[in-house]
């Protein structure tokens, strides 16, 4: 009996010094489907290589994280870190809502990152982000239904359009040679109004957002222009009215022949069985550069009325830790934001990655100031009232700018 | 000695009645307080709220996204209200009429949607109303027709939100008809079946007007219910779209939750309380009028 009872006290103390020695973090994320996991994995791997140091993961759903983090700082229980898209960083930094990171990363660390992302990352001069990916937007293409349509060349290669015109083109005959209900699909809410507007704006030669007085510019004819190009593919029925769901399972069910997604597409089409795609850059305008959008995502430490010097360590470290990871990160689909990881053999030898590399030279940068949030869903309502045909692409450029002048005169 | 005993009535009344008391005033009535003085505040929820007087109330008033949001609440209450009450009325009498068997039964299967959570109530038909794998895109295919995208349709966007909720909830009301119409004496409808009453002038002349508190407490509350509506917009349509279907509640929600604007949030949350007090003293008024 005396032996069970020492053998239990034993067990029990050297429990409760572990757990003791313990720093338990929380961290949320937005990340679902095949990146989900890959995130997943990664925090498990940290955990296993740090006994000290319990990384606990709460995954949030995408459209309600921002909401989420915003309740959870004002009652003063955030995260110890949380993911951040870059786009809406102002809004939070400039609130006093984050941490600053200058002390946990020194220059050497920061040299490695793309200037233009790390640069983004900064707020009044003080860091408040540490990037972990770009994530442009681009151009799938399902093999299996361009070749049964017909749409290669002579070489029996896929037709991959070059051109606006060229994808409206291509996706058209497919459409009707195979009797699909489309022949294009993307999401009608963020994706057309907010992601492909800036894209085809940037293309047209104008200038959305200026990073050096953080406001925006907006050209009326140019953005008018923008939404008649758009609009095109659903006057000629070519595109839908779509959610993001059903966008990709059309895609993936080779029920359509072309897909404009984000590279975070990446995480799941090539484990899907039978689909036979590829994907570009999304199309261009003649003599333009293949402009397109893409966000980046970062972590960052939120604060707390009181903050835990353990635990803001602990979260530097598995950022930092993290940051050491990015190759296994950008399985994801992603593009690293370090260049020495950009370059390297390993990355380019993932799946299809050569095919889009490039895109980050033309990404055009989602504009990183205050007031952004409520900016773009307004271009989010706008983008669909004009396919819907409830506002002409005249007045939705006239009401974008009004709108845009509104929110920045706040 | 008896009123001793009163006293100690009274006094354990309250005592029992403190525990629920004190959270009712720390978690309404002072919130309550609080949100009616935000109104004349401007308060990014991060910083310190700075004091504006009225000037909520007058973006409100020329804010045409408040007066669509309130115009869609307006048309979703329309389109729920009467189906919600009248068909939950008529149901029910033929639930409880003498010749329907498996009254248990019935009663049953309309009430079961209403214990459903809101979420896999608005998914699931969210499936169903998809163009291209929902049910009625099937049944639209195979008459040869054009599937109608009805979550993606300017015009019946909300019809169709109106339907899921009407599906949902039609099962409560329906319930306390019931509740009232078993409170009618069968001998009422056996007196007039003597003098030769027909099933409609039973139910003109002694269902309808037997149940006046029914049909008000139901009126009512089906009003206020569907004026607050947020659920199944946020689910379904997140307010397209093209904004088609964004309700005050969810317009609120955004200003406030999204945009870090809630003095401006709180404005119009306090007006469309003062519309749903002003819309239920109205409709006790006009329903119970006669009673007084």
């Amino acid at each position: 009996m005396r032996k069970v009872l020492l053998i239990l006290l034993i067990s029990f103390l050297t429990i409760a010094l572990l757990t003791f020695g313990k720093v338990t973090i929380t961290i949320w994320t937005f990340f679902g489907g095949g990146e989900g996991y890959i995130m997943t994995n990664l925090i498990k791997q940290f955990n296993q290589e740090h006994p000290d140091i319990e990384v606990q993961e709460q995954i949030v759903e995408w459209g309600q994280y921002y909401n989420k983090l915003l309740t959870a700082i004002v009652a003063g229980e955030p995260p110890d870190i949380g993911v951040m898209h870059l786009s809406v960083l102002p809004d939070y930094a400039e609130r006093g809502a984050l941490t600053p990171l200058n002390e946990f990363f020194p220059k050497s660390f920061l040299e490695d990152f793309v200037p233009e992302v790390i640069n983004k990352a900064y707020f009044d001069g003080k860091l408040y982000a540490i990037p972990i990916d770009t994530h442009p937007m681009v151009l799938y293409y399902n093999k299996t239904v361009l070749k049964k349509a017909g749409l290669v060349d002579a070489n029996g290669n896929v037709l991959i359009p070059k051109t606006w015109d060229e994808l409206l083109e291509y996706a058209k005959k497919a459409k009707e040679k195979l009797g699909l209900d489309v022949g294009l699909t993307f999401e009608t809410g963020p994706m057309l109004g907010e992601r492909l507007f800036i894209a085809v704006y940037t293309q047209l030669g104008g200038k959305f957002y200026d990073p050096k007085t953080k406001t925006i510019h907006l050209d009326v004819e140019k953005a008018e222009k923008t939404y008649k190009i758009l609009k095109r593919f659903f006057d000629e029925k070519v595109s839908q009215v779509i959610d993001y769901a059903t966008g990709e399972s059309l895609f993936q069910n080779d029920k359509t022949a072309y897909h404009i997604n984000g590279v975070w597409a990446m995480a799941v089409y090539p484990t899907v069985e039978g689909l036979d795609f590829g994907v570009t850059s999304i199309p261009a305008l003649p003599g333009s550069k293949p402009y397109t959008w893409a966000d980046s995502h970062t972590w960052v430490i939120p604060k707390k009325p009181k903050m835990d010097e353990e635990k803001v360590k602990a979260a530097a470290t598995f950022i930092k830790w993290f940051i050491e990871h990015t190759y296994e990160w950008a399985k994801a689909g992603h593009l690293p934001v370090l260049r020495s990881v950009l370059k390297s053999e390993e990355f380019l030898n993932l799946p299809m990655r050569k095919d889009y590399v490039d895109v980050i030279n033309y990404v055009v940068p989602a504009p990183s100031m205050r007031g952004w949030t409520e900016m773009r869903q307004k271009m989010w309502d706008l983008g669909q009232a004009v396919i819907l045909e409830d506002v002409t692409p005249a007045d939705a450029a006239k009401e974008l700018l009004s709108t845009i002048k509104e929110i920045l005169e706040e | 000695m008896i009123v001793l005993k009163k006293r100690r009535h009274a006094f354990l009344g309250y005592l029992f009645f403190l525990p629920f008391g004190i959270f009712f005033v720390i978690f309404r009535i002072i919130p309550f307080f609080e949100s009616v003085r935000m109104v004349f505040y401007k308060w990014d929820i991060l910083g310190t709220p700075k004091f504006v007087k009225f000037l909520n109330f007058k973006k409100m008033f020329s804010d045409p996204t408040f007066w669509s949001s309130l115009a869609h609440t307006f048309y979703f209450t329309l389109l729920t209200v009467p189906p919600l009450v009248i068909l939950a009325f008529l149901i029910s009498v033929l639930i409880n009429s003498r010749r329907v068997r498996g009254k248990d039964f019935l009663r049953t299967a309309f009430y079961l949607p209403y214990t459903l959570s809101i979420s896999v109530v608005c998914l699931t038909w969210g499936m169903i109303y998809n163009p291209h794998f929902g049910i009625f895109a099937q049944i639209f295919k195979f008459f040869g027709a054009q599937p109608i995208n009805w979550l993606g349709d300017s015009r019946w966007a909300m019809p169709a939100i109106a339907l899921t909720t009407i599906w949902w909830t039609i099962g409560f009301n329906i319930v306390l008809y019931l509740a009232g119409l078993q409170q009618i004496p069968p001998s009422y409808y056996e007196a007039a079946e003597l003098d030769g009453a027909t099933g409609f002038q039973k139910m003109f002349y002694i269902t309808i007007p037997l149940l006046k508190r029914v049909h008000a407490l139901v009126t009512v509350l089906q009003i206020l219910a569907s004026l607050q509506i947020f659920g199944q917009v946020f689910i379904m349509t997140s307010g397209g779209p093209a904004g088609k279907t964004r309700v005050l509640l969810l317009y609120i929600y955004e200003k406030g939750f999204r945009y870090f604007k809630m003095g401006y949030a709180q404005t119009m949350a306090f007006f469309l309380f003062l519309t749903m007090i002003a819309f239920a003293y109205l409709q006790i008024r006009l329903m119970m009028g006669k009673e007084r």
